[in-house]
């Protein structure tokens, strides 16, 4: 049976069946317990699992960090959560050089079974030191798995499957999806593998590759465009590390032409290696036109809602750029 | 946007063609370059070409109209576009004023040489590259098609994927090549290219057309060596024979002149003269005929309907064979012209008529012909009048005859006249004293030189 729940719901769910599941999951974080989290994500988790398991950690990234790794690496899963993303930078060594290397370091003896909860992205009036994307940051670092989910369906799927990996998973949430995003989410058991990409929707003459929050833009630029006939198939690639390559690929081949988008800034985003992705495979071969990105401009995140909203991608930019190779 | 399908100008001179059939109905989806409708100029019937991809959205003009150049006859265009009434200015980049720019410029047209409204094809960019995607390029290479042939449509002057996709494949030819092609009716697997790869340029399509006979195909039918496409130049011969053979009543007329005097004289005159100097003996024929011409209004007559039309210009043309067919260059206003021009230009004409290179208004508007057959020893004949002329004049062999001159023997030099004339405009009296005018003159050279 399904029902309709929304991206903050999901990941609750996610969290609180995976806890029910396996006692050594634990949540830690500034503000989750009684407060629910500075976005109200962990709504009763509190009530229901005790603050044994549901730690109200001090403003330290680094000792939430800390205690995470010490506890992942004697068996413990816990579960982090930043209350916004941009704060990684304060516990980036713990992140980095400790919980992305040690499995390899101590020869596979160690695992550190530990997820990365980041609130991320703009949107919200937040300014510059709280509503960045830095989810390239941990993808170009061997050891991290990075997964990125778009819709309630997805994020409690991969969150369910990131809590038993047995590696350091980052997990990137939009804020702005918490609340706008709902969607049918089974009630019964599921899961979805980290590294398979999902075709949001089935196009011919132009594929929009994307992630998060930014599904729901091409979405509507693809249902807009159908009225005129066009056909652009949405990839949302669902995970980053590992990626879907062969979705990718696939897509390509099928559509020739390729708008790559995020939400991160796009100068030196995640989107160059998805287009690198592209021009280094066979799909060279069926490129019809330019790849295009779409991205956040390289600035600073403005305060001022209106430059926000030009700085961050949005549906009018993604139509254009579209447009521009269709 | 809709492109116009319109009556193309083969040459400054041309002002409106017929409308033979259109080879394709409204609703029709036609390739570019696909024949799309038969025309006919007063030289030549011709096939035309679609000038642009997409359905057939109207054809105005129906089969057997007189059509005036550039005026629209149809469009073509994405099924359900709205186009603009009939004799309405076509808009676009395919206009019939810019098309009409192209073919005003002296082109050299042998036959037909339809129009080069054809869209710009991949020109390399500065640094040498045809622009092309990746797609494209996968896509031509698969196809064996080469870029250079395909028409690009990218914002940026690149071709894509759809391009050569809708490229026409075959042997590589450029643009022309396969323009003059495909109004004569030749099949460019047939000619070996010569260009950059082996493409086939325009003179490899000439050379084809002039020197060879088209490539018998073998046949498993009994009693058949081959069987042949007619050329355009051939199937043109045959229509315009056949139709003047059928329309005209005619008579032939044979009368011998002594031209014994008339060659004196022109040995007299080559004298000393370089050989591409020397004065001819159709030369003196031709200025024969065209003070003849000249003097005779009723043989610069046609019939248009129920009328009498007499024509102010004694244009005297002169059949020209080629192993490629036949083909009538014409000596404008040749009674006024000196010996020694007429000469010049009846070489220069020949020749070019011989390798192809005739500009249309060359070949069009004589009043007279004449056609020369002595040098192949021919005693006689009766030549087909070339319409809409009134009359031609059959040049035989000269032939030495004995001859009684004060009770001695003495050899004359003889040559036949054929006359073949339409009766409709001629009788048999004028036409013997417009000949006998002609024997006059080729007799008494020296008025001929006045």
């Amino acid at each position: 049976m399904a029902r309709e729940i929304t991206y903050a719901e999901a990941i609750k769910e996610a969290m609180s069946e995976e806890m029910r599941r396996d006692e050594n999951v634990f949540f830690i974080g500034e503000d989750i317990g009684l407060y629910c989290g500075a976005f109200g994500v962990s709504k009763g988790m509190v009530q229901e699992f005790g603050e044994e398991r549901v730690i109200d950690a001090p403003i330290s990234e680094t000792a939430q960090m800390g205690v995470a790794i010490g506890a992942a690496i004697t068996g413990m899963r816990p579960i982090i959560e930043l209350m916004f993303s941009d704060f990684m930078a304060v516990c980036y060594d713990q992140i980095i050089n400790q919980a992305a290397k040690m499995h390899y370091m101590f020869g596979g003896k160690v695992n550190v079974p530990l997820v990365l909860r980041l609130p991320a992205g703009g949107g919200t009036g937040a300014a510059a030191q709280h509503s960045q994307s830095l989810e390239n940051m941990y993808c170009h670092v061997p050891g991290l798995k990075v997964v990125a989910p778009s819709t309630p369906y997805d994020a409690k799927g991969l969150l369910k499957t990131a809590i038993r990996d047995n590696n350091p998973v980052v997990f990137v949430e939009s804020k702005l999806l918490y609340r706008k995003a709902k969607g049918e989410v089974p009630e019964e058991e599921y899961t979805i593998p980290l590294g398979v990409a999902d075709v949001k929707r089935e196009g011919t003459d132009l594929v929009i590759i994307t992630y998060s929050r930014c599904v729901q833009m091409a979405l509507q630029v693809a249902e807009k465009l159908e009225k005129e006939g066009k056909s652009i198939e949405v990839l949302d690639l669902r995970s980053l590390v590992p990626l879907d390559t062969e979705a990718i690929i696939k897509s390509v081949k099928k559509c020739k032409k390729v708008v790559v988008m995020h939400e991160a800034v796009e100068f030196g985003g995640f989107g160059g290696e998805i287009v690198s992705t592209i021009t280094g495979s066979d799909a060279f071969f069926y490129l019809d036109a330019p790849i295009k990105r779409v991205g956040s401009m390289a600035c600073p995140m403005p305060f001022n809602p209106k430059l926000e909203n030009e700085a961050l991608p949005n549906v009018a930019r993604l139509e254009a750029t579209v447009r521009e190779i269709l | 946007m809709a492109t116009a399908i319109f009556m193309p100008k083969n040459g400054m001179a041309m002002e409106e063609g017929v409308l033979v059939r259109w080879l394709v109905k409204e609703g029709d989806v036609v390739e570019q370059d696909q024949p799309i409708m038969e025309i006919e100029t007063d030289k030549i019937t011709m096939e035309d070409i679609a000038p642009a991809a997409g359905t057939i959205l109207a054809l105005y003009a129906k089969d057997g109209d007189t059509i005036p150049v550039l005026e629209t006859m149809g469009w073509i265009g994405e099924p359900g576009e709205k186009v603009e009434a009939p004799n309405a200015a076509p808009a676009g980049p395919t206009t019939p004023e810019a098309a009409a720019e192209s073919v005003g410029a002296p082109s050299e047209v042998l036959m037909s040489f339809p129009p080069e409204e054809e869209a710009p094809k991949a020109a390399p960019n500065a640094d040498g590259v045809i622009l092309a995607t990746p797609y494209a390029k996968k896509l031509a290479a698969d196809k064996g098609i080469d870029l250079a042939n395909v028409t690009p449509t990218g914002k940026h002057g690149e071709i894509v994927g759809a391009d050569v996709e809708n490229a026409p494949t075959g042997p590589k030819a450029t643009p022309v090549a396969k323009n003059i092609a495909a109004a004569n009716g030749i099949d460019l697997g047939t000619v070996e290219g010569s260009g950059f790869n082996g493409k086939i340029t325009k003179a490899d399509v000439m050379g084809t057309m002039h020197q060879a006979a088209p490539a018998p195909v073998v046949v498993d039918e009994e009693g058949v060596e081959a069987r042949v496409k007619m050329s355009g130049m051939r199937k043109t011969i045959a229509q315009r024979m056949t139709q003047s053979y059928f329309e005209n009543p005619v008579v032939t007329q044979n009368v011998s002149a002594d031209v014994t005097a008339l060659l004196a004289l022109r040995a007299k005159i080559n004298e000393g003269k370089e050989k591409a100097d020397r004065i001819s003996i159709n030369d003196f024929v031709m200025k024969a005929c065209a003070i003849a011409v000249s003097e005779h209004p009723l043989v610069r007559t046609i019939i248009d309907g129920d009328e009498l039309v007499t024509m102010k210009a004694t244009n005297v043309g002169m059949a020209v064979g080629s192993e490629g067919g036949l083909i009538v260059p014409v000596i404008k206003n040749a009674d006024m012209l000196s010996l020694s021009k007429l000469s010049a230009q009846a070489k220069d004409l020949a020749t070019r008529a011989r390798n192809g290179g005739l500009k249309m208004d060359e070949y069009t508007g004589s009043t007279f012909t004449v056609s020369n057959m002595g040098m192949y020893e021919v005693d006689s004949f009766s030549p087909i009048i070339n319409q809409p002329n009134c009359a031609i004049m059959g040049v035989c062999r000269v032939r030495d005859e004995l001859a009684l001159v004060d009770g001695e023997v003495v050899v004359k030099k003889m040559m036949g006249l054929s006359l073949t004339f339409d009766h409709r405009i001629l009788d048999g009296v004028t036409a013997a004293q417009f000949e006998l005018r002609i024997k006059q003159l080729l007799e008494n050279p020296m008025d001929i030189l006045l």
